[in-house]
C-alpha cells in the first residue's frame, strides 16, 4: 500500500521533472525536433527496460492489429501540444489545463464508452468532481485588476 | 489563447494514448506496448522533421546533457504506475500521480528551479489549486 502510493507519488513528479527538461530542449530546437528526441528517448528506455524485466519472452508478441502501427501518432499529439503549451503559458500554468482537460476528456469518453471501454455511469459525486476541478482552475488562472489601481492612485 | 488550445488538446491527447496503451497493452504486453507507441511515434516525428527540413536539431549541442534524457524518464514513470497500479487499484493511483505533478511543477516553478523566472502565486491561487486537487479526487474515488 505504502510502497505503491510512494511509487504514484514518484511517478507524478517524474512527468513534472520531465516536463521541465523537455521545455529546456524546447528552447534551443523546434517542437518537432524536441517531440523526435522525447519520444526517441522514451522508446530506447522502454525497450531496455522491458528487456530487463521479461528477457528473451519480451520478443514473443501477441498478434499485431494493424492500427496498433499508427498509435505513435497520438505520442507525437501529446509531446508537441504539451511542449508548446508549456512554451506559451508557463510550467504550472500549461499542466494544470493539461490535466482538468485530460480527467475531462476520460469523464466525458468513460460516461459515453467510446474507444469500446466499459461504460462508467456519469454520477452525481463526478458532476461536483468536474465543477470543482474547473472552478479551481477559474480560480488558479484569475489575474486580479490591482495592478491597474495601484497605478492610477500613483498618477 | 493559443496556449490554452494546446493545453487543451494535450490533454485529450495524453487521454486517448493512454486508452490506446492499455489496449494495446492487454494484446501484446505493457513493456511491448510502450515501446512500439513510442518507437512509431520516434519514426513518424522523425520523418515529420525531415519533410519540413528543420535543421534546429543542430542546436541540440546547446542542450545541457540531462536535459536531452527526459524522454527516458516514461519508462520509470512508466514501472512506478504499473507497480502501483497492482498494488493500489486506478483511483489511487491515478489521484496520487495527478496531485504529485501539479504539485511538484508548483514547486519547481515557485522556486525558480530550471531557470523559470520563479512564481509568485496569491492566496486565491492556492485556494484554486486546493480546489483541483479536491476535484481530482472526486473523479477518480
Amino acid at each position: 500500500m505504502i510502497i505503491g502510493i510512494v511509487l504514484a507519488l514518484a511517478a507524478g513528479s517524474l512527468i513534472s521533472v520531465q516536463t521541465m527538461f523537455n521545455n529546456k530542449v524546447s528552447e534551443a530546437v523546434s517542437s518537432q525536433t524536441t517531440t523526435a528526441l522525447v519520444l526517441g528517448m522514451g522508446f530506447l528506455a522502454s525497450l531496455c527496460m522491458g528487456v530487463l524485466f521479461e528477457g528473451t519472452e519480451y520478443f514473443t508478441l501477441g498478434p499485431i492489429q494493424p492500427w496498433f502501427w499508427f498509435s505513435g501518432l497520438l505520442g507525437i499529439g501529446v509531446v508537441t501540444c504539451v511542449v508548446r503549451g508549456v512554451k506559451l503559458l508557463g510550467p504550472s500554468n500549461a499542466i494544470a489545463i493539461v490535466m482538468a482537460s485530460q480527467l475531462i476528456c476520460a469523464l466525458w469518453w468513460d460516461s459515453l464508452g467510446w474507444f469500446g471501454l466499459e461504460t462508467v455511469p456519469f454520477t452525481f459525486q463526478k458532476a461536483i468532481g468536474a465543477i470543482v476541478l474547473i472552478s479551481g482552475l477559474i480560480l488558479f488562472k484569475a489575474k486580479p485588476k490591482k495592478v491597474q489601481k495601484v497605478e492610477s492612485s500613483i498618477l | 489563447m493559443k496556449g490554452l488550445i494546446y493545453a487543451c488538446l494535450g490533454g485529450a491527447f495524453l487521454t486517448l494514448q493512454g486508452v490506446a496503451n492499455a489496449v494495446i497493452g492487454e494484446h501484446i504486453g505493457t513493456w511491448q506496448a510502450a515501446t512500439m507507441t513510442q518507437g512509431t511515434g520516434f519514426v513518424a516525428a522523425m520523418l515529420l522533421v525531415w519533410l519540413v527540413g528543420d535543421r534546429s536539431w543542430r542546436n541540440l549541442k546547446q542542450v545541457k546533457l540531462v536535459y536531452r534524457f527526459g524522454g527516458a524518464f516514461a519508462a520509470f514513470i512508466l514501472f512506478s504506475n504499473i507497480t502501483a497500479f497492482h498494488q493500489n487499484g486506478a483511483a489511487l493511483t491515478v489521484s496520487a500521480v495527478l496531485i504529485a505533478q501539479i504539485t511538484v511543477t508548483l514547486v519547481m516553478e515557485k522556486m525558480g528551479w530550471f531557470g523559470s523566472a520563479s512564481l509568485h502565486l496569491r492566496p486565491s491561487q492556492w485556494i484554486g489549486v486546493g480546489f483541483m486537487v479536491i476535484g481530482i479526487l472526486c473523479l477518480t474515488f
